[in-house]
């Protein structure tokens, strides 16, 4: 957990019979990362031919692709199986291709009616548009032809043939109003139709004997019940094409089962001929070779052993060893679960180089410390903790990584234990503080314990202090990692190294010294040159013994430009020790900022729901309750950002090297 | 400086996110392989584009699909209009212009295919931008205009309604698009171009540069299809050029026109630094082709211009001109390859298309 995890480089030759078995082992160890024999210096290289590509492998993975894309269509999230290797069926690519098509045919005769229903639609919309630029229906039929798009008619038609006519225009985007007496001999209806309909609707109207009349003026326009009408029809017609999609749920869901485990079939043999493609071969063998980490070197010795029944060579080298130096071992960070939303983060910024500390672990608590004393307030706390929890099992329910609302409920906790100690609850005081009072000490009215924390400054120094310790922290995970790469020089002399940590200290216990005294007094002037000069004089060193270290060809010709550049370097490294670090610690200050701000707002809301409502109220509580929530969205994301910042610019300048490559092994829970 | 800084920090950092929101080309390249049209679409699941996905799954219907993707454009650039300070809120404006200008157009054209050629519309009139862009544009009336004196009274009160009155009569007596269309365009720049002159210097030059790529682009386009499909005279093809592209010679452009020599035409026009599509224009067989090729070619440079954009000094006009051309890149090639698919074309040629 302190470092990144050990890795193995393993070179295998098995018997070509047992390939497949072995290839399947593989699969399911998951734990190699292939690299090409041929990668490999020496005698591996010129023995080997790769295999020809398998050009199953994009058909396969293109059917799966398919597949996945015919997953987004069903109504909700499918969780996929981790698939298996054992009790493997032959897969038919023809099969499963006829099946896909047999149902991309499906889809599309569905999208086909909806497009259908969908047209009508328009027509009904296109018509309703038209309708509403009329200002009288009445009007005389040959008025309406001034319009572009609609026939409008106004007749009378015997009763007894009006289901008729009616019936023939329901296959067409059309209105028909009755007027009248629903029991006379004929009755009169206003008729509103699409005039590239005409012919049909003329057919129609012959066949129903219609007559064209102008209704009398005491019948209604029809106009508001025309548009009815429409909306009417529009809406059924929407209705349809909702009863279309949810057929295509249906069908969907009917299949579920048989597409799932096609899906799975196509994923272990897309994953087996990834597997195939890495290995070379010769006459008689196949050879794999492959970064794997040292915990699981005998499982997959024994499994690879067990697959080629005994019949392999297994050559293990550890990255510093032979043909192994040549090759970047991967970076894989071995944490507990717990800790996988600060692995996230970790990873978000970058890998770090193979060997050296495992950030994950110091980000956790740095970053939560930090987000305490920014967003100190147990109730905010609360809000987050049922925030994450909800997002969690949402996102769990999905099938979606959850990593973010976890962080969002440890960030939760973190308000939760900095609230109490504050004695801050949803800005309100209901419990003293078990260390200092936020509160009271930004709006002046300290009450409690407090000890030395009594004003905005000690705050302020409290949150300089905690960055002194954040990057001294980066400084020793900076030694470390160098004793680790043993660079030995860079661990004494480089501003990040030894050296700069002690010109560093010094400073830090300078300007508390200096600070503390009033601002009247340094230390005396031989300390101060014993603790800052000195060194600050052996970072001069560096430069010259860096260049004497190289070897001649790899060395610049020394002249009087060497001599610049020596001076060059010591230069930009002091003004980096002593401006860097300097900005650096200061950053730390809008911890204090964050968290003051945080306060201030909510004393704010108090201050104005009080003012609202002297004696509390609802518009009080209103007031109360919408502060808190602007409060926990605005400074919650706010104390989030400026936590990462820190943590990425800050601390990990100090001794993080992000120049890994991740460990990526070919496995059967790998995601794409 | 510090006048650039406030103009442009905010707006820029806030495009800047945006351009990165784009579509990368790994979903470029699945659209392309999708063997169907829902395949493709149910692909824009969980991207930018997600409305269209779930419109397309309500409706089963492209066109309806297309105009969200439209009106999503449209609310792209007026959108941003909110963050923007003078004088570039101006250039924005103007460029938003744009939108308006297209729609009436389409309008227009439904209403002359309606009106003067006899022709249904089969409710493409709903699929009409309806939202307001700058000015209020009745199209209802517009649509329902019984004769072009109509059209350009139902467009009253808005700044489009002169060139209309003026141009109308010739969708009536010519029974062509033309004249209209290139008026409206020629407003369209006209009012862009005017804008410029409150710019600072930099943003001046570099909306100049931009904004004359754009109109070299048209008066190639427009001219090809006057010599091509219209077969316009001279005269009236030069008199349709937009001012402020590069500028050219009349006469040879003339000489290229009359001989029907595209190649020449677009040398002429583009002038030696994009010589290299004119020479390569000589690769396709017929006109058709060429005109495509060279509508690739011209957005090719577009294209160039704005990463070049991206590349440079941030606080500036050039940002936003280079997000609206890459956003609007982006869905042309979203909409070509949705349309190739709902015509299940082979995917080698709608690759070739892009």
């Amino acid at each position: 957990m302190m470092f990144t995890t050990p890795m193995r480089l393993l070179a295998a030759v098995a018997l070509d019979d047992s390939s497949e078995e072995v290839s399947k082992e593989l699969l399911r160890l998951g734990a190699l990362d292939f690299v090409s024999i041929r990668d490999l210096a020496g005698e591996w290289k010129s023995r080997v031919e790769p295999l020809p590509p398998d050009t199953s492998l994009a058909r396969i993975e293109e059917l799966r692709n398919r597949l996945e894309g015919f997953f987004k269509m069903t109504g909700g999230p499918i969780r996929l199986p981790e698939p298996s290797v054992d009790n493997l069926a032959p897969l038919d690519l023809g099969a499963a291709e006829k099946a896909l098509d047999a149902l991309s045919a499906e889809v599309n005769g569905i999208r086909e009616r909806q497009k259908g229903a969908q047209e009508e639609v328009v027509k009904l919309q296109e018509m309703r548009r038209q309708l509403e630029v009329f200002d009288d229906l009445r009007l005389p039929s040959g008025l309406s032809s001034a319009y572009s798009f609609l026939a409008i008619r106004t007749g009378m038609v015997p009763s007894p043939r009006l289901p008729l006519l009616e019936e023939g225009l329901a296959a067409l985007p059309s209105v028909l109003l009755r007027s009248g007496k629903e029991d006379g001999p004929s009755l009169g209806v206003l008729l509103v139709t699409l005039k590239r309909d005409d012919g049909q609707v003329e057919a129609l109207l012959h066949r129903a004997g219609w007559e064209d009349r102008i209704l009398p003026p005491d019948a209604q326009d029809g106009k508001a019940e025309a548009l009815r009408s429409v909306d009417v029809r529009i809406e059924r017609l929407q209705k349809r094409q909702a009863e279309l999609q949810t057929e295509l749920e249906a069908i969907f869901a009917s299949k579920t089962e048989s597409l799932v485990q096609l899906w799975a079939g196509l994923r272990v043999n897309e994953l087996l001929a990834r597997v195939r493609s890495r290995f070379s071969r010769t006459s008689r063998t196949v050879l794999f070779s492959g970064w794997i980490p040292r915990e699981r070197q005998e499982a997959v010795a024994q499994g690879i052993r067990r697959a080629s029944e005994g019949k392999c060579y297994l050559e293990w080298l550890s990255p510093a060893q032979g043909e192994a130096k040549d090759l970047e071992a991967p970076v894989a960070m071995h944490n507990p679960k717990v800790l996988a939303p600060f692995e996230m983060l970790v990873r978000n910024y970058a890998v770090p180089e193979y060997g050296t500390v495992d950030p994950t672990p110091f980000v956790a608590v740095a970053y939560l410390i930090m987000f305490g004393l920014m967003f100190g307030d147990a109730g905010h706390g609360l809000v987050l903790v049922i925030i994450g929890l909800l997002g969690a099992l949402s996102a769990r329910k999905k099938g979606r990584n959850d990593s973010l609302f976890r962080l969002i409920l440890y960030c939760g906790f973190s308000a939760i234990a900095a609230g109490v100690l504050f004695g801050s609850y949803f800005g309100q005081p209901w419990f003293p503080a078990l260390w200092f009072d936020y509160h009271g000490i930004v709006s002046g009215r300290a009450e409690g314990p407090g000890g030395s924390i009594r004003s905005v400054y000690d705050i302020l120094g409290l949150t300089i202090k905690f960055g002194m310790a954040v990057m001294g922290t980066g400084l020793v995970l900076n030694w470390i990692n160098l004793i680790r790469k043993r660079r030995w020089l860079h661990l004494i002399l480089d501003k990040g190294g030894l050296v700069g940590g002690w010109i560093y200290a010094a400073g830090a216990w300078t300007a508390f010294l200096f600070v503390g005294s009033g601002y009247r007094e340094l230390p005396p002037s031989g300390l101060l040159f014993a603790l800052l000069g000195l060194p600050t004089l052996a970072l001069a060193l560096k430069g010259p013994l860096e260049y004497a270290r190289r070897t001649p060809e790899k060395r610049k010709k020394f002249g009087a430009l060497t001599l610049v550049d020596f001076f060059m370097e010591w230069i930009v490294e002091i003004l980096e020790i002593y401006s860097g670090y300097l900005a650096n610690t200061l950053s730390f200050m809008r911890v204090a900022g964050l968290g003051i701000a945080h306060v201030s707002l909510m004393l704010a809301f108090s201050q104005i729901a009080r003012m609202v409502g002297p004696d509390g109220g609802p518009a009080a509580l209103a007031i109360l309750v919408l502060g808190n929530a602007l409060v926990i969205a605005l400074e919650g994301l706010s104390a989030g950002i400026q936590s990462l910042r820190l943590n990425y610019y800050e601390f990990f300048s100090k001794y993080f090297n992000g120049t890994g490559r991740a460990y990526k092994p070919i496995s059967l829970s790998a995601k794409e | 400086m510090a006048g650039a800084l406030a103009s442009y920090g905010f707006l820029n950092a806030k495009l800047k996110t945006r351009i990165s929101a784009l579509l990368p080309p790994s979903a470029i390249e699945e659209l392309l392989r999708a063997k169907s049209l829902p395949e493709a679409v149910v692909l824009l699941k969980g991207t930018a584009y997600e409305a269209v996905e779930a419109e397309y799954s309500r409706t089963g219907d492209l066109r309806s699909g297309e105009a969200l993707l439209y009106s999503m454009e449209v609310e792209y650039h007026t959108g941003l209009l909110r963050y923007a300070k003078e004088p570039s809120a101006s250039l924005l404006r103007n460029l938003a212009c744009r939108f308006e200008v297209d729609t009436l157009k389409n309008a227009i054209r439904l209403w002359f295919n309606a009106r003067i050629r006899g022709r249904t519309t089969d409710g493409a009139s709903v699929y009409l931008y309806r939202g307001r862009i700058l000015h209020d544009l009745n199209l209802d009336a517009l649509l329902a205009a019984p004769n072009a004196a109509a059209l350009a009274d139902a467009l009253s009160d808005t700044p489009y309604e002169p060139v209309v009155r003026r141009e109308g009569p010739r969708l009536e007596t010519d029974k062509t698009l033309f004249y209209l269309e290139s008026a409206l365009d020629r407003q369209y720049y006209a009012g862009l171009l005017a804008s410029l002159s409150e710019l600072s210097a930099r943003d001046r030059s570099i909306a100049r540069r931009v904004l004359g790529v754009e109109i070299d682009m048209h008066n190639i386009e427009w001219l090809a299809r006057a010599q091509g499909f219209y077969r316009l005279d001279i005269e009236d093809a030069l008199a349709c050029l937009i001012p402020g592209g590069r500028p050219f010679e009349a006469s040879k452009t003339a000489e290229a026109y009359g001989t029907g020599n595209v190649i020449s035409l677009v040398s002429e026009l583009l002038g030696a630094k994009y010589s290299r599509f004119a020479a390569l224009l000589g690769g396709a067989s017929e006109q058709g082709a060429r005109l495509a090729f060279l509508e690739q070619a011209l957005r090719e440079i577009l294209r160039g211009e704005s990463v070049r954009l991206l590349g440079g000094y941030p606080f500036t006009i050039g940002i936003a001109l280079a997000y609206f051309a890459l956003k609007h890149e982006e869905i042309r090639t979203l909409l070509a390859i949705l349309n190739a698919k709902f015509y299940s074309l082979p995917e080698e040629r709608i690759r070739n298309s892009l």
